[in-house]
């Protein structure tokens, strides 16, 4: 009894696996907890062009030597490469940087979530004295100084030149910044050749393994928190000093429940942005998915399902400018190197 | 001004009114407030979809998490929108909503976190409670396949079941049974499998992870679910609902009272149109009235209309009719241009301080028309104010009233005429009762005017005059012809008089007897002058006799004396009968002084002129005019001696003298110098045209040739200079007008320069005057130089020589031995003589004998020729011929219309041997003369 018991349940497991992994039919995109990125509507292409200009403006900072591109590589991966980026006179920043791509589609920014939107955000830039140390006065001073930005935000604001009015413009162009007609895009679309079985079976695998529960929605993750740790501590075994970078949420909110918690990343150019971890401390997507398994899933995971699942985190990167963003961050990190 | 400030505060306060009204009723913005429910609607359907996605998550359907994050976001946004619209509403709806709209967003920010909670453990529950089975299957095929591996296997089985069925309440049951079998696991897997203990502890902490969140999720759902978002929310919109229809109901309110105020205005504006339909109407009939009262006054007056400035805006056809002017040409030209100037200058004066004054003038104006014609207009000019007291026109009404003024005109100079006649006038009506009598009429009758008003005619009789001599007068006056006659009339003081009265009956327009006008004369004095005529005429027949007389005396006289004289020369050796001849010459002399005294008083004319010294005239008058003068005057007599005599009136000459004496003393105030100079002066015909230019002669018409034959000749010059104030060139040319004088009135007769003038012209003299202004006047008396005919006594003195001569003269006197005595006289001078008794004898002498060179011929001759034709005639023939005449009177008529030719030779009878003798060779001497015209 016990055995067919047993037996049942493996083989409805099997079943069940079997019909997934079989299936070759389009995906019912309704009910799937990854959706294909839409463009935005209703943008003003006006205001999102002067964002662009002052994304890559220095005059934004004290120095006028970063600009927000300096650590946003838009013709990479919209971050950079570093453990932790350069700051201010080279100093190291506290915490890895997140891509700017998709980044509106958080909800919340920072690793910790610590600015509620994109505008509040910028305000954390200017105001860090590891960024940009820098103020709005200053840089509303020096805008009104430029005839060209003047001219533009006369224009396109009523009130010209104003702290809001930069916000506004630099957050317009950030939320157009969306990776769309990428390749498992196409497959959520219908089309069932978009991606491979072995990159379908990482999908599957995917959900199987419960990554899904957190990576969801259209930017893979990047719109709820969850504590770095579940099965398991994370920091006693990676025997590494805690700083208080490390307590997440808790540095916002001071409630016991909220330590060591983070926004959950979004996987949509994970593949492009290691290396991994609010502290960048996971230099590959294997020791990561690895690490993910153990800690968050309470699961062990075996080399092949963590190739499977790279193949398929490999289809989720789109396009920007025309351009898929993975050839592009490919030929960058070979010209880096 | 009152009235305008009324309306336009009335206007202001109800617009203000309105606006306030209106600017209430728009308190509340529709738009807006549809806005905001829309707002609220959607956050409630939000809200619910949210806990909708929510319950979707928990069902497994993980597509749902981004919707959550999206829907939390948009209600965010929703409640920031709706404080944003309920703080862009008018009404001020913050002041209660606004901590209801925070407690919502408090209530939201909770349910966000609930949420953020529910994703976070729901989905570690989710991947346990999905993983648990295949890690118990895991789990159980690696144990051993005996008893003590399938009790485990079932335990582990039987935990799942538990756990699968563990749902939605505190099982305790299941949960003791899951920590008991907990501890059993583990302690026989720590005996027997070591090795799979930490496969157990991981499906262990699976399990209880299960366990501890499925009752946490359950929990957290239905606090997420129980969160009164939507109710908090509902809870602002019933609040603001609640304001909102309050503020709708006063906006109601307001509505209603503006809808009023509407109508109120417009019942106003209705009213004020009606006002003013009314004001209209009745501005047309004014309009209309007056224009027919302007009709009716341009057929009456002559109307015109000034700007301030008098320039003409307006003129009617009566305006253009009487000035002659086109209207064309009148338009804007000043209203001076038909002044005529000939009112005084304090009329005009007078005119423009009542226009200056904004007064109305009226009075009568004499105007020019275009022709130069003067006309009379009665003007009224009345300014037309505006606002501010300044006239912004005048309106000049004038009627035209020549034709009065000029009867009025005639009738003041008729009246004046009537009144200042000589005549008594008076005027009655048809019963002779008084209406009207001149001065005369008072002066005569002896009544006062004011007497006499509306008494009768009857007051005048004298009861001299019968009934029967009344009656024909009244007949006669009834019967409408006038009636001439003498009558004797009473005084007031009872006297009679005589009166010559003439009575005329004045007519009405019907043709009856209205009035009577007498005309009387008082003829005592008349008849007084009757008899002095009379009278007058006796003595001048009287006159007459004796003149006639006087010149036979002379003639007599003549021949006594110059026959005496040639006794005298005969008889001169023997004492006693020269003494005998001397007393026959003085008394004949004395004979010829009675003649002459007898023949003066026949004269016409009262002055007498003789031949006179004027040097001594002015010795004699020195005291006079000293006394005449101020002390400041300073007088100095230039007297040149041997002065020519002059033949003048003596007290006419002293006259002129003082006359322009005094009127020198009169021109110098100050004191200064008068000089009285004399001299003897001979003008040439050449000279004497220069000085009748600047001459006053003119003035007494002179042709100037005959004017200058007079000026011409030898002079005794009288110049009288002052250094007095002087005339200027008009006063001079007007100083010998009769009448005419500088000084005040009643200090002059203006007769004083007319003497002075009428003295040189009956002199035969002239009279200059050159006067400068504030230099003095100089004023010269030209007398004609007459023959030293010096006075009689001189005459018979002793002479011892005589002229004589050897020319041949012509003797002609109708008396015999004055022609004997003549001749003898003359021959014994050496002259050889020729007689003639008559005019027309001395012409047939004279044709036969051409040596003759001196006519000496009496005046007064019978026949129808006397001395002067004769002269006249011979010097006709010849007109070399020397002429003197004699005669016994100078102011026969028809040697009076002669006299002007040859008046300076003439020797008046008696003469003696001497004066004979000495005029004859005078005359002869003398350069011979043209012949007059």
């Amino acid at each position: 009894m016990m055995k067919i018991n047993r037996l049942f349940t493996l083989c409805l497991f099997l079943c069940s696996s079997v019909v997934l992994a079989n299936d070759s039919a389009p995906v019912n995109l309704q009910y799937e907890p990854i959706q294909p990125l839409v463009k935005p509507a209703q943008i003003n292409q006006e205001k999102a062009r002067l964002g662009e200009k002052l994304f890559n403006d220095s005059i934004l900072s004290r120095d006028m030597d970063l600009s927000c591109a300096s650590c946003h590589n838009l013709q990479s991966n919209g971050a950079d490469t570093n453990t932790l980026g350069n700051g201010r006179n080279n100093t190291l920043l506290d915490a890895n940087t997140l891509t700017v791509f998709n980044s509106s589609l958080n909800h919340q920014q920072f690793w910790d979530g610590r600015a509620l939107t994109l505008e509040e955000q910028i305000n954390f830039v200017i105001n860090s004295n590891k960024e940009f140390f820098s103020s709005w006065p200053l840089i509303i001073d020096r805008l009104k100084k430029n005839n060209d930005y003047r001219y533009k935000f006369k224009s396109l604001y009523g009130d010209g030149i104003t702290a809001d009015n930069v916000r506004n413009a630099i957050a317009t162009f950030e939320r157009t910044l969306i990776t769309t007609n990428s390749r498992f895009d196409q497959y959520l679309l219908g089309d069932n050749n978009a991606i491979n079985s072995q990159e379908k079976n990482g999908y599957r695998l995917f959900k199987s393994y419960g990554c899904v529960a957190c990576h969801q929605g259209s930017n893979v993750g990047g719109n709820m928190f969850m504590k770095l740790g579940v099965f398991g501590n994370y920091y006693s075994e990676k025997k590494d000093n805690l700083k208080t970078l490390n307590y997440g949420l808790y540095n916002i909110t001071k409630k016991e429940s909220d330590r060591f918690v983070f926004r959950v990343p979004s996987l949509r150019l994970v593949t492009l942005t290691a290396p991994y971890f609010h502290d960048g401390s996971i230099q590959t997507l294997k020791e990561a998915i690895k690490t993910m398994a153990k800690h968050q899933l309470g699961r062990n995971i075996n080399n092949q399902h963590i190739e499977d699942i790279i193949a398929f985190l490999k289809t989720l990167p789109g396009d920007y400018q025309g351009e898929a963003l993975y050839e592009k961050y490919q030929s960058k990190s070979r010209l880096s190197k | 001004m009152r009235i305008r400030l009324k309306y336009i505060v009335i206007i202001i306060i109800t617009l203000s009114m309105m606006s306030y009204l209106y600017i209430k009723t728009k308190s509340v913005d529709l738009e807006k407030h549809n806005q905001i429910t829309r707002h609220f609607a959607q956050f409630m359907l939000i809200d619910s979809t949210l806990n909708q996605s929510i319950l979707e998550i928990r069902q497994g359907l993980l597509t749902f998490y981004d919707s959550t994050v999206g829907k939390t976001n948009q209600l965010h946004q929703l409640l920031t929108e709706i404080e944003t619209l309920l703080q862009q509403t008018q009404a001020n709806y913050m002041g209660e909503l606004q901590p209801l709209i925070n407690t919502s967003v408090k209530t939201l920010d909770e349910k966000k976190i609930q949420i953020e909670k529910f994703k976070s453990t729901n989905a570690v529950f989710t991947n346990s409670l999905r993983y648990l089975p295949t890690a118990t299957t895991l789990l159980s095929e690696k144990l051993p396949l005996d008893t003590q591996g399938d009790v485990i296997t079932l335990l582990l089985t039987e935990q799942l079941r538990d756990i699968l069925i563990y749902n939605y309440s505190n099982d305790d049951i299941i949960l003791t049974k899951f920590n008991e079998t907990n501890k059993l696991l583990t302690n026989v897997f720590e005996k027997h499998y070591k090795p799979l203990l930490n496969e157990l502890d991981s499906l262990q902490t699976h399990a209880s992870i299960i366990i501890k969140n499925k009752p946490e999720i359950d929990e957290i759902v239905s606090t997420i679910l129980h969160t009164p978002t939507s109710i908090n929310t509902n809870k602002i919109l019933t609040r603001y609902l609640s304001i909102h229809n309050k503020k709708i109901k006063q906006i109601n309110f307001y509505q209603k009272a503006l809808y009023g105020l509407s109508i109120i205005l417009i019942l106003y504006v209705a009213y004020i149109l009606s006002r003013l339909n009314k004001t209209g109407r009745a501005l047309r009939n004014t309009v209309k009235d007056l224009k027919y009262q302007k009709l009716a006054m341009d057929q009456h007056a002559i109307v015109s209309i000034l700007d301030p400035n008098g320039s003409i805006r307006y003129a009617n056809e009566k305006f253009c009719q009487i000035s002659g002017y086109t209207t064309e040409e009148i338009l804007n030209k000043n209203h001076d241009f038909i002044r005529s100037d000939d009112h005084p200058d304090s009329f005009y004066t007078e005119f423009s301080n009542a226009i200056n004054s904004n007064k109305i003038w009226h009075g009568n104006i004499r105007n020019q028309n275009k022709n130069a014609e003067h006309y009379w207009t009665d003007t009224t000019l009345v300014p037309f104010m505006n606002e501010d007291g300044k006239p912004y026109q005048f309106v000049v009404i004038q009627t035209n009233i020549t034709d009065i003024i000029t009867a009025t005109e005639k009738l003041r100079l008729q009246s004046a005429a009537l009144e200042v006649a000589a005549n008594g006038i008076v005027i009655t009506d048809k019963k002779a009762n008084i209406l009207w009598g001149n001065t005369a009429f008072s002066k005569i009758s002896g009544y006062a005017l004011d007497e006499i008003i509306n008494r009768n005619m009857s007051i005048s009789n004298s009861g001299k005059q019968n009934a029967n001599f009344y009656k024909t007068l009244w007949d006669t006056v009834l019967a409408g012809k006038p009636w001439h006659g003498e009558l004797i009339n009473r005084r007031k003081d009872g006297s009679l008089y005589p009166e010559e009265q003439t009575i005329s009956p004045v007519l009405d327009n019907r043709g009856n007897i209205s009035h009577f006008i007498a005309i009387k004369q008082d003829i005592s004095k008349r008849q007084l002058t009757e008899e002095a005529l009379r009278r007058s005429q006796k003595l001048d027949a009287i006159g007459q006799l004796s003149g006639g007389i006087a010149h036979d005396f002379n003639n007599q006289l003549g021949i006594t004396l110059g026959y005496l004289d040639i006794l005298k020369t005969a008889l001169k050796d023997d004492e006693k009968l020269s003494s005998y001849i001397d007393i026959s010459i003085h008394s004949a002399a004395r004979c010829v002084e009675l003649t002459r005294q007898l023949l003066s008083f026949s004269r016409k004319q009262t002055t007498e002129t003789a031949v006179v010294d004027i040097n001594r005239l002015l010795k004699t008058q020195e005291l006079m005019i000293a006394k005449s003068m101020t002390p400041e005057i300073e007088i100095n007599y230039v007297l040149q001696k041997s002065l020519w005599p002059t033949k003048i009136n003596a007290g006419d000459f002293q006259d002129s003298i003082l006359n322009i004496a005094i009127n020198a003393r009169d021109a110098m105030h100050n004191g200064g110098k008068l000089t009285i100079e004399t001299k003897n002066i001979s003008i040439e015909k050449d000279n004497a045209k220069h000085l009748s230019d600047s001459n006053p002669d003119d003035l007494s018409g002179n042709l100037s040739g005959k004017l200058s034959s007079k000026l011409s000749g030898d002079f005794v010059l009288i110049s009288i200079s002052d250094n007095g104030s002087g005339m200027d060139r008009e006063t001079v040319e007007h100083v010998f007008e009769p009448f005419f004088t500088t000084k005040e009135q009643g200090k002059g007769t203006g007769l004083g320069m007319s003497m002075v003038y009428g003295f040189t012209q009956r002199s035969n003299g002239f009279v200059n005057v050159d006067s400068t202004l504030n230099i003095g006047t100089h004023i010269s008396i030209y007398l004609p130089r007459s023959m030293p005919a010096l006075e009689q006594t001189k005459k018979y003195e002793e002479h011892t020589s005589f002229p004589t001569g050897n020319e041949s003269i012509l003797i002609v006197d109708d008396e015999p031995h004055l022609l004997q005595l003549a001749k003898d006289i003359l021959k014994s001078l050496g002259y050889t003589t020729f007689l003639a008794n008559n005019a027309h004898q001395a012409m047939e002498v004279l044709s036969t004998e051409k040596d003759i060179q001196l006519l000496f011929s009496d005046v007064v001759m019978p026949g129808n020729m006397n001395g002067y034709q004769l002269a006249k005639k011979a010097l006709e023939d010849n007109p070399k011929l020397k002429i003197l005449l004699t005669s016994g009177y100078n102011s026969e008529p028809v040697i009076e219309s002669e006299k002007t030719n040859l008046t300076a030779e003439l020797l008046v009878k008696p003469y003696d041997k001497f004066e004979l003798a000495t005029r004859i060779r005078a005359v002869l001497d003398k350069a011979s003369q043209p012949p007059q015209q």
